[in-house]
């Protein structure tokens, strides 16, 4: 079959606070005519910015319409040349206060605009592709998750494209919804449309797509013809557990001394908890957990099942819908009490002993001010009354300094002078030596920890982890990196869409069920 | 940013210029502004450097005949500016000192002509207090509006308008309540004796300028205002160790690089916020109280700008107490040196223009503090 579409050595390159994230690094793919073709890969891997070089210039890098050398440098040339896009983020991509007629009007050439002409053609395009009835005068905004998504979808079939281009179309629609879809997208496909397809669900991409390729950390890995692979599997299962080691990667790690240890008291309880994310939508759904001394509680899960939300209602960062977070301890005079911290101030929080190293690197660390200013971020009030402790606090930073081994002319260097792996180090340093109240233990919640950093770093901060844990801290550990959570952790919480499906211990967690479990499998189902 | 054939590249800097090389890079941009203000004046027929140096009626002779005359002015300009830079430097942009200012103005007035009998050394401290604690009021909406409302302007937006009131507020009592008889203009009473802040009383004859430096209109509230100036370093900026004194001097410094990660560790940004504001409009409130009982002694329809004039002062002075005093001494030099461009037959709005151009250069130089610019053939 014809190659329509040809991307050879695309880079495209982000600019952080100091630091580069190649987020498509020599990235080759090809879409032939009339095919389905998926492109898999966790969060961060570059499927989106892939396609997006589609409708801007990358950094480098040629890309092919049919054989011929073409420059989209923007969403216009592109529309011109029968590329079309459904995109992810929706709030983004549609007018929000614009009715659904006013939208698609956005795409439209010409001169004289016609609003009614359009409405009249949305309501036949939406019968001819049965994506149900919308009303075209509605206002985005009254619209359901599902209903914008299809709105979305509507908006890059409109215009008859040749090649479709649908970046996470599924995320918000029902199961019959996708059933419906993807019966569009296969007479699509007999009318001789191409169509790139990003997805999470491993299952869409083996039962409807034709070829599937895999991307990790802006590279692609591998490119597969379904129908080969399908010979070579057994069962739709291992070719989901395929896909799923090519996404995550099976990364050489050192050995990790895990201890054997007891699991100690209680000391932190989630108890049905319930979180909507910023879009209003409930995505923590009655998670329920416990966190003991002396263990590592690791939570799986592909980022964006509501791992982050449940960080944030944990600690008051995000309002709390219902359900509760209580601290259980004992005060000085030895009684035994629990503590429930729904509501309470982040500071008040912070004050039992909770450490926090959040992913986003911003929540944590004032790149303008000295090593030494980050370093105290926790501990600046311990002393009393308006003043600052000054000499207590310089010698302890510059033990912490030595310690974690960050490297650095002066503890007055800014933290914007550091790398990321020592920048890293900074957070947790702070962080693991936060002291608790007395009669306490700590309790660290870890979200990707390690994400980003080289191997060095990596080792160091899961090696300090495992310390903690034999010193009696609590931990949580959220990670979208499986092979972490395998490692470390003492049980695993696997979540999806914001629910627990199930809690193993680390003797019964393998590889092949808690991935199961990511995509959405029950414990029960995942044992079978 | 690409022009024609090149790129422009901004990229932030990831060590900061401090000490004397930060000193260095604010000289130097004050001198560009002054070049350009000189290029204007060259437009006009008029020889910048005759201006600045070197005629009879040069800005520097009469900056220097005029010292006593500069030290009035510096007087609100220091107050008023080490009083911005608290929430300059927790990233809240306090606008409205002007109106502050003359909260302040109002408090003293209104406290003289209530308590007229009471002997100076209580009646003056209570002006004085009065003062702060009408010019905190009137900061205090920022406050509301920036910690509490969704918008993140709203320290500028708010603290700006909030001149307004205060300012037709002040007009009207100079033009109906408080206005003195037995003047026609729209003034009000000049402050009972007990009210009036003494000046120093020192003449000094300079031969080199044949000019007797008369300080009694220099009144003794710059003593005052340069105590809170070295108190404020202290305690809010100076570092020891790379560390200030106060938990809420780290706290601002915290939040103005980033609340995010403040408000993380259990930072209240409102806290931070509502403490600096308070600090902020109360020392404009007493800059307000010493300009009437040290220098105006009686309210008239205008103020004197200065509380606009102090955010250039406090941005050219690095938001630093110490380097607050040079650039307060600067800007009240020029305003003394205004003079001179008066004689020189141009408008008196070139005045203005002078320091807008020097805010512009300052504000700038701000700007390659954090960023470095570089070119690239694309």
């Amino acid at each position: 079959m014809e190659t329509v579409l040809e991307m050879q050595n695309v880079c495209k390159t982000f600019y952080g606070d100091g630091v580069e994230i190649h987020a498509n690094d020599n990235v080759n793919f090809s879409l032939k005519q009339g095919e389905i073709h998926a492109l898999l890969g966790e969060n961060g891997a570059g499927k989106s910015t892939l396609v997006n070089n589609l409708f801007r210039r990358p950094d480098s890098g040629t890309i092919l319409l049919r054989g011929k050398e073409v420059e989209l440098s923007n969403p216009i040339a592109a529309l011109r040349h029968g590329l079309a896009i459904a995109r992810q983020d929706l709030s983004k991509s549609l007018i929000e206060r614009h009715t659904v007629a006013e939208n698609i009007l956005s795409i439209s050439e010409g001169f004289f605009l016609s609003l009614s002409r359009i409405e009249r053609e949305i309501t036949s395009a939406l019968n001819k592709y049965e994506l149900g009835d919308i009303d075209p005068k509605t206002k985005i905004w009254k619209l359901s998750g599902g209903e914008k998504q299809r709105v979305e979808i509507l908006k890059a079939l409109i215009t008859d494209p040749e090649i479709i281009i649908l970046d996470e179309p599924t995320s918000m629609l029902t199961p019959p919804e996708i059933v419906n879809l993807f019966r569009l997208l296969n007479s699509l496909r007999s009318q001789g449309k191409s169509i790139i397809i990003i997805t999470h669900h491993l299952e869409e991409a083996i039962n409807y797509c034709d070829r599937i390729t895999v991307m990790r950390h802006g590279e692609v890995v591998a490119t597969l013809e379904t129908e080969k692979e399908k010979n070579a599997w057994a069962s739709e299962e291992e070719g989901i557990r395929h896909l799923a080691t090519l996404m995550v990667g099976k990364e050489v790690l050192y050995e990790l001394a895990r201890k054997k240890m007891e699991p100690g008291k209680l000391t932190a309880e989630i108890q049905g908890l319930f979180a909507t994310n910023d879009m209003g939508d409930t995505v923590v759904n009655g998670v329920s957990l416990q966190l003991k001394e002396n263990q590592i509680l690791g939570i799986a899960g592909i980022s964006g099942n509501g791992q982050q939300e449940l960080v944030e209602a944990m600690l008051h960062w995000r309002k709390v819908d219902s359900g509760k977070v209580l601290i259980h301890g004992k005060k000085i005079d030895d009684v035994s009490i629990v503590q429930d911290i729904t509501g309470k101030s982040i500071r008040e929080i912070r004050d039992l002993g909770i450490a926090y190293i959040p992913e986003d690197r911003r929540k944590a660390l004032i790149l303008d001010l000295s090593i030494r200013e980050n370093l105290i971020l926790n501990s600046y009030r311990k002393s009393g009354g308006l003043f600052i402790d000054q000499k207590s606090i310089v010698n302890v930073t510059e033990e912490l300094i030595s310690i974690f081994k960050i490297k650095t002319p002066s503890a007055l260097s800014s933290v914007r002078s550091l790398s990321g792996g020592n920048r890293q180090k900074v957070v947790v340093a702070r962080e693991t030596t936060l002291a608790p109240p007395e009669g306490r233990k700590l309790i660290l919640i870890a979200e990707n920890p390690t994400f980003g950093l080289d191997v060095g770093t990596t080792q160091f901060v899961r090696e300090e982890l495992l310390r903690l844990r034999e010193e009696g801290a609590a931990i949580m550990l959220i990670s979208s990196d499986l092979t972490e959570v395998l490692a470390l952790s003492d049980r695993i919480a696997v979540m999806y869409k914001g629910k627990i499906m199930g809690i193993l211990n680390s003797q019964e967690a393998t590889r092949e069920k808690v991935g199961l479990m990511m995509g959405g499998s029950t414990l029960q189902e995942a044992i079978e | 940013m690409k022009i024609a054939n090149y790129e422009l590249i901004f990229q932030k800097r990831t060590f900061s210029i401090t000490g004397f090389r930060a000193i260095a890079y604010r000289i130097l941009f004050v001198i560009f502004g002054l070049m350009t203000v000189g290029f204007i004046f060259l437009l006009n027929g008029i020889n910048p450097l005759d201006l600045f140096f070197l005629s009879n009626r040069s800005m520097l002779r009469i900056i220097l005949i005029l010292l006593p005359h500069t030290f009035v002015s510096f007087i609100p300009l220091l107050c008023i500016a080490i009083g911005l830079a608290i929430p300059f430097k927790a990233r809240i942009d306090n606008i409205g000192a002007e109106g502050q200012f003359i909260m302040g103005m109002l408090a003293a007035t209104w406290t003289a002509m209530e308590f007229p009998d009471l002997p100076s050394i209580v009646l003056i401290p209570l002006m004085f207090l009065n003062g702060f604690i009408l010019g905190a009021i009137w900061a205090l909406p920022v406050v509301f509006f920036r910690a509490k409302g969704g918008f993140q302007g709203a320290d500028v937006v708010v603290s700006f308008l909030m001149v307004f009131p205060a300012l037709y507020l002040m007009q009207y009592l100079v033009s109906g309540p408080w206005r003195d008889p037995a003047t026609g203009f729209a003034f009000s009473k000049i402050l009972p004796e007990s009210a009036q802040i003494p000046g120093i009383p020192i003449e000094i004859y300079v031969p080199f300028l044949d000019a007797t430096w008369n300080f009694d209109p220099v009144h003794i509230s710059i003593f005052l205002v340069l105590i809170i100036a070295l108190v404020t370093y202290y305690y809010l900026f100076r570092t020891e160790e790379g560390i200030p004194k106060t938990k809420i001097g780290y706290e601002i410094n915290v939040t103005g690089k980033n609340p995010l990660a403040g408000r993380m560790a259990g930072i209240s940004f409102f806290k931070v916020i509502l403490i600096s504001m308070i600090i902020s409009g109360g020392l404009a409130g007493i800059a307000g109280v010493a300009e009437i009982a040290g220098n105006k002694l009686r309210l008239t329809v205008n103020s004197a700008g200065y509380g606009f004039t102090a955010i250039v002062v406090a941005y050219l002075g690095g938001l630093n107490p110490i380097g607050i005093i040079f650039s307060a001494l600067f800007f009240a030099a020029l305003i003394s040196g205004g003079t001179a461009i008066n004689l020189t037959g141009l408008p008196v709005s070139a005045l203005d223009m002078f320091s807008g151009i020097i805010l512009f250069y300052v504000l700038l130089s701000e700007f390659f503090f954090r960023y470095t610019i570089k070119w690239r053939r694309s």
